[in-house]
């Protein structure tokens, strides 16, 4: 699938523009500050209906506007098709495609996918647990249909849950738990299945990168005991007395976490800054390959800045993986693009204001 | 316009209806305006008649113009099931299929710590006193197939079981027009199928 036009407008500090990405590199250069992150963004957002950075939606939209808009046109197989995304500051955001509603995984010719990389996905290793859930929650799920609702589903079952513990209804937490026991062990088995297939091909990447360390091993540390409702329902209802106590739930996906090992050591704990780093690499190129597996198209990967961030090897793969489909990237300075990064389209970006200097 | 005054005054109960904004309700207020003084009057008895005449049923809890209402006076209706569902218009909405001999409970909403509501906030104490009095042998809980109707649904499973009652849980079909998140819909189903026991 390819995105062959994005229209920006009221979009944080763009001027309106209509951008014409090639299919194949598009390279975007700019001093720091200019906005070159806030295309990436937009072009992120159109696809999954949410920021990768703000809090709050209304940061989004350009001071001064009442309301932010960005349309995407695709192209796949089948035909094309254009996607919106409309956000107001009165809090209201509409996800369109074709003028209807957005529901994920419900059209049978495939949803637009995206892998975005950018220098905080270097500390991925290193950070904590909830940066690794979005990671799974935000990209690798792209690969699964049904996991967002999943995913959204437990959050509210948690949510209702750890409200009804701080009111002290035990009864109402009694009913909570029975969906709990359901939401939980199937978001689990979801996010199990898809490290699982993550997992090999981290390790390649990682391989290829880092041929002389021991093989690198992805596994889901799961916060629910068991994959079984029945057994997962028992195993909570034991601390249910140490979850009065706290008033919050202690167990669930919620507490979920990717474990990375190196032979025998967990790379966070552990790991060289250097093998921490090639390991989030690691993951980002597995996820690029594994969203091309489920869906047959390379998703649109989309580099902020972080060529300057590599070394000579890992820089060396990711161009590799840029040669292979549709890549945006951003860079204060051209010097950073290897060799044969060479760019289909030039765009420039100075005070929010995109130039188009050329295409291949 | 004016700020102050009667037409200003109109405007800003208008707004107060749901789904109206300042913008629409100006523009009733005009239409309002524009009427003869005798539709008007029409309008305005209806919406106190409505409110001064129409009161809970004492037994089912359904809004009704005479108490008990028409469902529950109906010596036809097998008043041995109960179906308890949220609000009013759910009432409605199984009538029109007119399948279902038994009579109703209205919960008033459904079970939502987030939004503060608990089991005293909804219709559960006079559906006890109705388990207590009346003779009846089968609940069958229709509350809405989101989070919180099945919650809610769970909930009464758990304090009103005993042997001589049977409780099923059917997921109602949805309104038309409703918002249907399909992934979802999925999801719910399988927590209703009922493989964790009540
Ligand atoms: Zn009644």
């Amino acid at each position: 699938m390819i995105l062959e036009q994005l229209t920006v407008g009221g979009w944080r500090n763009l001027e309106a523009v209509s951008l014409e990405p090639a299919a194949g590199l598009t390279v975007i250069s700019g001093a720091n500050a200019q906005g070159k992150t806030n295309v990436l963004e937009a072009m992120a957002a159109v696809i999954t209906g949410t920021s990768h950075r703000a809090l709050r939606d209304d940061e989004l939209i350009t001071a001064g506007e009442i309301k932010a808009r960005l349309s995407a046109k695709f192209r796949r197989p089948s035909g094309s098709f254009e996607q919106t995304l409309e956000l107001e500051r009165a809090g209201r955001k509409s996800r369109r495609r074709e003028g209807k509603r957005v529901v994920p995984g419900a059209d049978p010719l495939g949803d637009p996918m995206v892998v975005l990389f950018c220098p905080e996905d270097l500390v991925l290793v290193q950070s904590g647990p909830a940066g690794r859930r979005r990671f799974l929650d935000r990209e690798v799920a792209q690969a699964t249909v049904g996991y967002s609702a999943a995913q959204r589903s437990y959050q509210r079952i948690w949510t209702q849950r750890n409200t009804a513990l701080k009111r002290g209804e035990g009864h109402v937490v009694d009913a909570l738990d029975l969906l709990w026991a359901q939401a939980a062990t199937r978001l689990t088995r979801l996010r199990r299945q898809l490290v699982e297939a993550l997992a090999p091909l981290a390790q390649k990447a990682y391989a290829a990168m880092a041929p002389f360390d021991p093989a690198l091993t992805v596994r889901l540390a799961a916060g629910t005991p068991a994959e079984d409702p029945q057994v997962a329902l028992a195993a909570l209802r034991q601390r249910r007395a140490e979850e009065e106590a706290r008033r919050i739930s202690v167990l669930g996906p919620h507490r979920d976490d990717i474990q990375l090992t190196i032979g025998d050591n967990e790379l966070r704990a552990f790991g060289s800054q250097g093998q921490q780093r090639t390991a989030a690499v690691a993951l980002k190129l597995a996820t690029v390959q594994l969203l091309q597996e489920a869906a047959g198209v390379r998703p649109l990967l989309l580099l902020d800045d972080v060529l300057s961030e590599l070394d000579g090897r890992r820089r060396e793969l990711l161009a590799q993986q840029v040669r292979e489909g549709q890549t945006v990237l951003t860079t204060t300075d051209a010097e950073f693009l290897p060799e044969r990064m060479r760019a289909d389209s030039w765009w420039e970006i100075q005070s929010g204001k995109v130039a188009v200097h050329g295409t291949a | 316009m004016n700020t102050q005054g009667p037409i200003a005054r109109l405007v800003e109960e208008l707004a107060r209806l749901p789904g109206v904004g300042p913008k629409s309700a100006q523009r009733l207020a005009y239409w309002v305006l524009r009427q003869d003084p005798q539709r008007v009057q029409a309008l305005a008895s209806a919406l106190t008649d409505a409110r001064t005449n129409v009161q809970r049923c004492s037994a089912c809890q359904d809004l009704t113009d005479r108490d008990p209402c028409v469902i529950c006076a109906d010596p036809r209706r097998d008043h041995s099931t109960i179906l308890v569902v949220e609000e009013p218009r759910d009432v409605q909405a199984v009538e029109r299929i007119q399948e279902y001999r038994g009579v109703y409970h209205v919960l008033g909403g459904a079970l939502s710590p987030m939004d503060g509501i608990g089991p005293e906030d909804l219709r559960v104490r006079e559906l006890i006193q109705r388990l207590g009095a009346d003779g009846v042998t089968e609940l069958i809980l229709a509350t809405d197939p989101d989070v919180e109707g099945d919650a809610t649904a769970l909930y009464l499973a758990k304090i009103l079981r005993r042997p001589d009652l049977k409780i099923s849980r059917i997921a109602r079909g949805l309104p038309a027009g409703a918002d249907i998140d399909f992934a979802d819909e999925v999801t719910l189903a399988r927590a209703l199928e009922g493989r964790v026991e009540v």
